[in-house]
């Protein structure tokens, strides 16, 4: 694993290989559940617009 | 006299000329020489001192394509705020993408207070001042953080990001007290695993 270093005065770049006990200290650190990717209600709600809103918005008739 | 004249040792000269109606003035030049970069300025009543400038220094944009981490380093001990620009930026993982402060002796990972949001459920942070409560693969972020002084090495941050390439927007805020003066950040993942794999990373700083 590497890290970019950039110095902001001299605006030198290096790339630098993690030392063992930095790898090891990464390693040791719980590991969070992936999150999934919002719903398209849960992007539509983000929003601020409901199913039925949008329909209306569209111009499209639902049918019960 | 109006002026006073200074000629040079070889050629040419230097002059200090007063105004036409000059007033009754009297400017008293520093003790020392000052620092790099330092400006002169009056106390009003004409004793005059070496000051910082108020400066904003533009970095240099960072191609965000390779690492687990980028760090920005030789942050002068005068900055007040820094703010960290992201325009594309993606990892190859859902490992939330944070911000770590550090002093000469390295980046701090705990401390940090805060909570950060996306419209979904927000989420305290406490290892670095966090983008999100999530961050879907393959996600695309775009905005900034500002990290201002507090005094006394503690540190405010507020970021507003959105992605590009689906709607979510992220934001947020917190503190963090720094063991000693900040001369870095860190731009990496919780889980440090996670590779930067597009974008650019750029900071401005001030002060």
């Amino acid at each position: 694993m590497e890290r970019i270093e950039v110095n902001v005065i001299t605006g030198e770049q290096k790339i630098i290989s993690l030392t063992t006990e930095e790898i090891a200290e990464i390693r040791s650190r719980p590991q969070p559940e992936p999150v999934p990717e919002p719903t398209a209600e849960e992007k539509l709600a983000a929003a601020g617009l409901t199913v039925s809103e949008l329909h209306q918005l569209l111009g499209l008739e639902v049918t019960p | 006299m109006s002026k006073l004249r200074l000629t040079g040792s070889t050629s040419g000269f230097t002059e200090l000329t007063a105004p036409a109606v000059a007033g009754s003035n009297t400017l008293t030049l520093p003790t020392s020489n000052g620092t790099a970069d330092q400006a002169l300025i009056t106390n009003g009543s004409g004793t005059l001192s070496f000051a910082n400038r108020v400066q904003m220094v533009q970095g240099t944009a960072v191609a965000s394509t390779s690492g687990t981490s980028i760090d920005f380093t030789g942050i002068p001990s005068y900055v007040k705020r820094i703010t960290v620009m992201f325009d594309g930026v993606s990892t190859n993982g859902t490992s939330i993408v944070l911000i770590r402060l550090g002093t000469s002796s390295g980046v701090e990972a705990t401390g940090y207070k805060g909570t950060t949001g996306d419209g979904g459920t927000p989420d305290l942070y406490s290892t670095g001042f966090s983008s999100s409560p999530g961050f879907p693969a393959a996600s695309i972020v775009n905005g900034q953080f500002v990290i201002s002084s507090f005094g006394s090495n503690t540190w405010a941050e507020s970021h507003l990001l959105g992605r590009s390439d689906s709607v979510q927007i992220m934001f947020g805020g917190g503190i963090k007290t720094l063991s000693g003066t900040l001369d870095r950040i860190r731009i990496t993942t919780v889980n440090g695993t996670d590779t930067f794999d597009a974008g650019t990373i750029n900071i401005m700083y001030e002060g």
